[in-house]
Formats: C-alpha cells, sequence, structure tokens
C-alpha cells in the first residue's frame, strides 16, 4: 500500500529544479494570487498556474482522485460564501445585485455577482493547487528537509520534516495491516451503524494497536537516531543544491507575479469582475 | 587511542527503574580490536540491555540503577556524551525498519555522519566504500519504504558502518535474513573484524554465527554470565534444546546420555489425511495495487494437513493466504475451499474456517481485557452469547493460558511477548476454525519458545488442519509433513519435507541454505522415512547403534 506522496513528477523538467525553487514558487504565488479579484486576471493566472503544473507531468490517473476531492472541497466553501456574503463584496457592496433565482427553503438569492465571485475564488484556489501539487510530487523523497535547511530552517525541523515524510508508508502499512488483522475477526471496517459516538468506538480495534504499535516504534527510532549522534551538534548535509539558470528565471518570474499582483491591488486594478454573461 | 582493550565491561549489574530485579547482573569481560563476540541466550536473559550498556543508551536514554563501568577505547560510556560515542560504537537494533531513518537509501546511509558534521566530500567517499562492501551498490535510488525486511536489514547495518565505528554492535541481525543474505552477512562480519574492528553479535541463531568463526561465546541467563569463552568450549555444554546449534551437538548430547528420551515427532496429531483438499488455488494471479506477487499459482491444501510455505522474502508466502481468504483481490484465476469457489464470500465468512494468526500479536491486541479480545470475533459474526463463557475457557484451554493468574481480566498488552502469541491463537480458536494458519510463527521468539510454540500448537484439540509460512526452514522441515517451496511468487517444488531438499540447485535458487540438520536428514532419511528435528534424529541414530556419528559440523 502506497500512502506517502509518490514521486510522480520524477524525470520531469519542474522535478529537475532545484526544490527550494518549488517551495518558494508556491508562497510567491500565494501573496500574488490573494491579491488578484478580477476574475479575467484570475483566468489568466490559472492558465499560467496549469502550464507550469503540466511541466511536472504528474499522470493524471495518479491524482485523478485528489483533484476531484480538491476541486469539490473549493467549490462548496466557494459556493458557501457566495449564499453568506449574497455577491455583495469588493466593487458589487451596496450596487443592486443581478438575481438569477432564488434557492429554496430559506429564498436565498444567487445574484450574477455572487457567481462572479464564486467562479473567482475557485480560479484561484484551483490556481494555488496547481502549483502547490508538485511540492508534494516532484520533489524528490529526502529532499524536502535539505530544502527547507536551505531556506533557513533549523536542522532538527528539517530532519523532522523528512522523519515525517519516511514514516507515512509505515504508518500506513502498520494501519492496513492492522484492518486485515481484525477483519479476519469479522471486523467490518466500512460498517456505517449507530452515530458518531458509536462509530469512533468502532474504530478503537484499529487505532489502538496502530497507536501503541507507534508509540512503542518511535522508542527504537529515537534510539537510533541517538546512537547516530543526532540533534546535539551542527549537521552537514550530503545533498547539495544549487540553482541553475532555469531555477533563476522560474523564481524571477514567480517574483515578477508577485510584484505585478501587488501593483494592481495597490493601485486599484483588480476588482470582483461582473461576468457579462450573467447579467 | 589507548593500550587496552577496546570494550573492557566491569561488574556490570543494571536494573531499570520500573523493574523489580537486575536486568543484567555482575557481567565482566573485555573484547580487543578484530575479536567477534557471540552474545547467546534464550528470550529475556539481559542480551539487549548489554547491547544497551555498551553503546551508552544505559544510563543516558534509560534510567534505573546502574553499578559497574562500560569503557570504550578508554572512556567510561557513562561518562561520555551519545554524540562522542557515536563515533566509536556503531549498533544496528533489532527491528530495522524502526531504525531506517532516510526516505532514501542515500540519505539513510548519510544521516550519522551528517549528524557528526562530518564534510560531504567524506560522506561521499565513506558512502561509496560502505556500498562496495556490503554489496547493497544495487539500491541506490529507491526509497526505504520500498525495501524488504532483508534489505532493510541490510541497509540498518551498512548505515552502522558509515560511521567507520570502532566497535559494531549488531542486535539479531540475522532475524530478518533468508539463509544466503544472514550467510552473506555473516562473511561481511568476519571481514570487519580481520580489518580490526570489535564485533558484538547478539544471536540465538549460534549455528549461523558459526562461520564468522568468533572468538568468544558470552552465554546469557537470566542477566547473568554461564559460559565466557571460546566457540568449541560452548559447544561442548550447550543444550541444543536451547540455542539453535550445528546437528553435531545434538549428536554429541545423544550419544553421552543415550537413554534419556529424544522428542517425539514435533508433528501436530492429525487424523489421517484425506483425499479432498481444504483450500484450492486454481491458476491465481494477485498483488497490491500495480504489483504483481502472485503468478499463475496452482496448488491444494488437504483437510487434514500440516503444510509449511517456504521460500525467500517476498516470494509471495504470505500473500498466498491472504489472497485465499479475501485480504488481497485475485486479479486471475481462482480460490476454492472445501471444493465451493470463495468469490462472492466475505473476509468474515471464511475466517470462521481458517484461523488466521498474524506475525506479530499486537497488530491486533485492543480491548481492555482478555475475556473481550477473545469474544471479539465471536461478537462480530453474532455467535450465540450464551456459549460466550465456554469459547473463552476453551480457546484459553487449548493454548494453555488457562492457568495464567486472573488471565481474564487482564490487559491484553500487559502480557509476555509470548504470552500474546498464545492469545492470539486463542483469539483465532474462539471463531470456532477447522483450519488454522500462522504467518511467521517463529518471529520474535527464540530457538527453544519458537519450537516449543509449534509443538503446542500440534497439540491443540479439535484442529483439523495447520497451514503456516515461515523463513526458517528448519522449522518447516521438522513440524509439517508438506512443503510449498515458494521463489517469485510461484510455487517450484510441493512435496514431503526429505523430497523437497533432496534437489540441493533448487534449494539454493530459492536462496536457501543448507543447515546440519539438513544434511544429517539428508543422510539418514532412508531410514527415518521422515524428516525429524535434531533431537529426535541423534537420539534415532544412537539407538541405530550406529558407531562413528556423522562428520558433519
Amino acid at each position: 500500500m502506497r500512502a506517502a506522496f509518490p514521486y510522480l513528477g520524477r524525470g520531469s523538467w519542474l522535478a529537475s529544479r532545484d526544490p527550494r525553487v518549488l517551495l518558494v514558487a508556491a508562497i510567491l504565488f500565494v501573496i500574488g494570487a490573494s491579491q488578484l479579484r478580477d476574475s479575467r486576471q484570475l483566468g489568466v493566472v490559472l492558465v499560467l498556474a496549469l502550464g507550469y503544473y503540466c511541466t511536472a507531468r504528474i499522470p493524471w490517473r495518479a491524482v485523478r482522485v485528489q483533484w476531484i476531492y480538491l476541486l469539490a472541497v473549493i467549490s462548496f466553501f466557494a459556493f458557501f460564501n457566495t449564499l453568506i456574503s449574497g455577491g455583495r463584496t469588493g466593487t458589487f457592496t451596496g450596487a443592486e445585485t443581478h438575481v438569477l433565482f432564488t434557492l429554496p427553503p430559506f429564498g436565498a438569492e444567487i445574484s450574477a455577482e455572487g457567481v462572479s465571485l464564486m467562479l473567482s475564488q475557485v480560479m484561484r484556489y484551483a490556481a494555488v493547487a496547481a502549483i502547490g501539487f508538485p511540492i508534494a510530487y516532484a520533489i524528490a523523497p529526502g529532499d524536502l528537509g535539505v530544502a527547507l535547511r536551505r531556506l533557513g530552517v533549523a536542522d532538527k525541523i528539517a530532519v523532522m520534516v523528512d522523519l515525517t515524510v519516511r514514516f507515512i508508508p509505515t504508518l500506513a502499512g502498520e494501519f492496513a495491516e492492522t484492518i486485515d488483522a481484525q477483519r479476519v475477526r469479522g471486523y467490518d471496517p466500512t460498517a456505517r451503524k449507530g452515530g458518531p459516538i458509536t462509530r469512533l468506538r468502532r474504530l478503537a480495534p484499529i487505532f489502538v494497536p496502530v497507536t501503541v504499535g507507534s508509540i512503542a516504534g518511535a522508542e527504537d527510532t529515537i534510539d537510533a537516531m541517538d546512537l547516530r549522534g543526532f540533534g546535539v551538534g551542527r549537521r552537514t548535509w550530503l545533498r547539495h543544491l544549487k540553482f541553475d539558470a532555469f531555477d533563476f528565471v522560474l523564481l524571477g518570474l514567480f517574483v515578477l507575479f508577485a510584484i505585478v499582483a501587488t501593483f494592481l491591488n495597490v493601485t486599484g486594478r483588480t476588482d470582483h469582475y461582473l461576468l457579462p454573461f450573467l447579467v | 587511542m589507548s593500550d587496552g582493550p577496546l570494550l573492557e565491561v566491569d561488574s556490570l549489574t543494571f536494573q531499570y527503574r520500573r523493574a523489580t530485579e537486575p536486568a543484567i547482573r555482575d557481567l565482566s569481560f573485555t573484547l580487543d580490536p578484530g575479536e567477534v563476540l557471540l552474545v547467546a541466550g534464550p528470550s529475556g536473559c539481559g542480551k539487549s540491555t548489554l547491547i544497551r550498556a555498551i553503546n551508552g543508551l544505559i544510563p543516558h536514554s534509560y534510567r534505573g540503577e546502574l553499578s559497574g563501568s562500560v569503557t570504550v577505547a578508554g572512556r567510561m560510556t557513562a561518562q561520555t556524551r551519545l554524540r562522542d560515542l557515536a563515533e566509536l560504537v556503531g549498533t544496528v537494533l533489532q527491528d530495522p525498519r524502526k531504525q531506517l531513518v532516510g526516505s532514501t537509501i542515500a540519505a539513510e546511509l548519510a544521516f550519522g555522519p551528517e549528524n557528526l558534521g562530518r564534510p560531504r566530500e567524506e560522506i561521499a567517499r565513506r558512502l561509496e566504500s560502505v556500498l562496495a562492501a556490503t554489496g547493497l551498490g544495487y539500491l541506490l535510488g529507491r526509497t526505504t519504504d520500498e525495501l524488504s525486511g532483508g534489505e532493510s536489514q541490510q541497509l540498518a547495518i551498512a548505515g552502522a558502518l558509515m560511521l567507520e565505528p570502532r566497535l559494531l554492535v549488531l542486535d539479531e541481525p540475522l532475524a530478518n535474513l533468508d539463509p544466503v543474505a544472514a550467510h552473506r552477512l555473516i562473511g561481511l562480519i568476519r571481514q570487519l573484524a580481520d580489518e580490526g574492528t570489535a564485533v558484538v553479535i547478539v544471536e540465538h541463531r549460534v549455528e549461523d554465527v558459526v562461520d564468522a568463526n568468533p572468538e568468544r561465546v558470552l552465554y546469557l541467563e537470566d542477566g547473568a554470565s554461564r559460559y565466557l569463552g571460546p566457540m568449541d568450549g560452548f559447544l561442548a555444554i550447550a543444550d541444543p534444546r536451547l540455542v539453535k546449534v550445528p546437528f553435531a551437538v545434538s549428536m554429541a548430547r545423544a550419544t553421552a546420555a543415550p537413554d534419556q528420551p529424544g522428542n517425539d515427532d514435533a508433528r501436530m496429531r492429525l487424523d489421517q489425511p484425506t483425499a479432498s483438499p481444504r483450500l484450492e488455488w486454481r491458476n491465481v494471479d494477485a498483488g497490491y495495487d500495480e504489483r504483481a506477487v502472485l503468478h499463475d499459482v496452482t496448488a491444494s491444501l488437504g483437510q487434514s494437513e500440516r503444510v509449511a510455505v517456504l521460500g525467500p522474502n517476498g516470494s509471495g508466502k504470505t500473500t498466498l493466504f491472504k489472497a485465499a481468504i479475501g485480504l488481497i483481490p485475485l486479479t486471475a484465476g481462482e480460490v476454492l475451499v472445501d471444493g465451493s469457489p470463495t468469490h462472492g464470500r466475505s473476509v468474515a465468512d471464511l475466517a470462521a474456517l481458517f484461523g488466521y494468526v498474524f506475525q506479530n500479536p499486537s497488530q491486533m491486541l485492543f480491548a481492555p481485557n482478555v475475556q473481550d479480545e477473545i469474544l471479539f470475533g465471536p461478537r462480530n459474526l453474532g455467535r450465540d452469547p450464551n456459549r460466550f463463557t465456554d469459547l473463552v475457557s476453551g480457546s484459553l484451554e487449548r493454548v494453555g493460558l488457562a492457568a495464567e493468574h486472573e488471565i481474564r481480566d487482564r490487559p491484553p498488552l500487559t502480557l509476555s511477548f509470548g504470552q500474546q502469541k498464545r492469545l492470539a491463537i486463542a483469539v483465532a480458536l474462539a471463531l470456532e476454525p477447522r483450519t488454522l494458519v500462522l504467518d511467521e510463527p517463529s518471529a520474535g521468539q527464540d530457538h527453544r519458545s519458537a519450537t516449543a510454540f509449534m509443538r503446542e500448537v500440534g497439540m491443540i484439540d479439535g484442529l483439523e488442519s495447520v497451514y503456516f509460512v515461515t523463513h526458517d526452514a528448519d522449522l518447516a522441515l521438522a513440524h509439517a509433513d508438506r512443503i510449498l517451496l515458494m521463489r517469485d511468487g510461484r510455487i517450484v517444488a510441493d512435496g514431503a519435507p526429505l523430497d523437497v531438499i533432496a534437489d540441493r540447485e533448487r534449494w539454493a535458487a530459492c536462496n536457501l541454505r543448507y543447515t546440519s540438520l539438513m544434511e544429517a536428514n539428508a543422510r539418514w532419511g532412508s531410514g527415518t522415512g521422515r524428516f525429524l528435528d535434531a533431537d529426535a534424529l541423534a537420539h534415532w541414530i544412537v539407538g541405530q547403534d550406529l558407531e562413528g556419528g556423522l562428520e558433519i559440523t
């Protein structure tokens, strides 16, 4: 059973970038995208973000479920925001809204402004996800820690991040093994009988052995790390990271994006745009 | 660098903080560079505590009452930082998967030298040299979660070597290795010793360590030294029922005491084999996600048979049974139980017929007490509650736990490992299966416990058959009347133990090695008619009044 983020982008152009670029690019992108509100601008940003995503060559089949889940969550929250605000936000505040229809049973109004707002939010978060996915799938195993270290994170924290990634599959394997061990005792992990408390109690046969096993195993891991001198002095990292020309160019583009978005925001050139075909 | 011994243990006694008595008592010995010391003894004899004292975990990480001293290269471990000791002592703990901390092979190997702040160029040089010495270069590029148990063990050892230690401490390093990998490791240990490294190796499979030519053996019982001296002297006094030693030792004991009765046949007492099969695989393919493990497997196991499935790591032994009871879906072929296809039958339904016991009992124990643990299965399957009291008593009785003090009310996780193994079987028996399936029954147990466990399983009343998966060849051959030999997801041999071991080339191709017990059985099998365990065979030979014994060491 595979549980950690598999290195799906192996061999792609983006995977061959310095992992720090992927991390910093995501931060710059969030800074920029969060300042844009105009759905036309966000549409362009989404297309560019998807272009970036494609350079990681992550097979669609392998991440289809994750994308569907993510888009569903984003859409749900965007729709919820629309319901609450009724589309009256930003430049739409105070303006008369163009009601498209009302939703039963409370008669919530769905306006053209609200739908425009919802679409811009979906585009923004989908774009952020497109930039974020390669962090999970296009950074080589073991590179995350060294990248964080080179970005100034403390040695111990960087190693702990690597350690977490390392033990996700182990934990998942133990989880699967425990489920199997209980299934042969007639336990049905998919049963949905009873209320929330009953359902929670039904998880005890899985969570108790996994938790106890993890705690016991952690002791061995700590011993093994102590015995190899971890955590006392300054450490070196075998993996050597170095920016190449492409890394500089890519990073420069993201810096430029953050600057342009900030400029648009500060100068008031990005505000909610009412999609004309909705009116 | 001191001129004295590299390791000096002087009057060492240690009692864990919450324990009622010392785990080790008054141990004293020394070890010079280039020496190999084998530490042997039954489970709970203090071997692991001794290792913790040597590498400094005691007293730095484990608190308790310590008297005496441990000195490595002139430095007392109690007064030396673990970081400084890490440059002197390389340690490999029992469970390799818990000590691999790097996501990739290179990251794992570099971890130690990185912590010690070694320059990148030096780490790269050590990496190259360790990979060459251990032959693990082929693993580069893989992630550690992809490795088999044996590969993980070898990588853990390589990680310790990356520190270029002057003293290497190995806690049961052969436990996860198939025989060929174990033999290769033993060769590496001897080579390291010949190059000047001192090695302490804790192992109850003494026979497998003999090839490393340990200069000395320390035998522990109840935390105290019972023997310290050369291997020959140890073999002269060793009890073959307690530690796994070469067959010649059993032979010598039987010759010295011909009147003492040998073991009965170790196999369980079953009804006469019947022709109709209990479990059949027909052209079965199965695996995990996209990784195929079983390839076109066709076999059938009888209703009244003791069958052992043997094979190297990753050969598909466990997958074979997991696929049979529906834990892993088939990608081709079909499985039949008592003549009917299992397609459409639930795991729970099949569990009532096959009591499946996993390798590690703590993977399933969760209830607040033993009684609830045993009744978890019957409750899930909707069995009659009026029978629950009898089910609990019966199950505990059949595994020999009924006499334990207030056993029903005890939390399962407070039981000893051996008791947990027995409880796991009681849990399976509570479902009243006709067949028991055991996955690696000897895992985590020493020689004496494992053989006793198999013997007890063989005596459980009411079972029609027992199928078990193991990589312990002697255990399989001595406790089964039929062997399925697997390699690369295929069954490559199926027959009686003596017949299966007759083809030595096939045996070697499955990464298995001939043990001295197999040599002896191959030689005397025509007379005994079946594969016997060491004690039974030695007494049989003596009983036949065959002079000269065996020239097997």
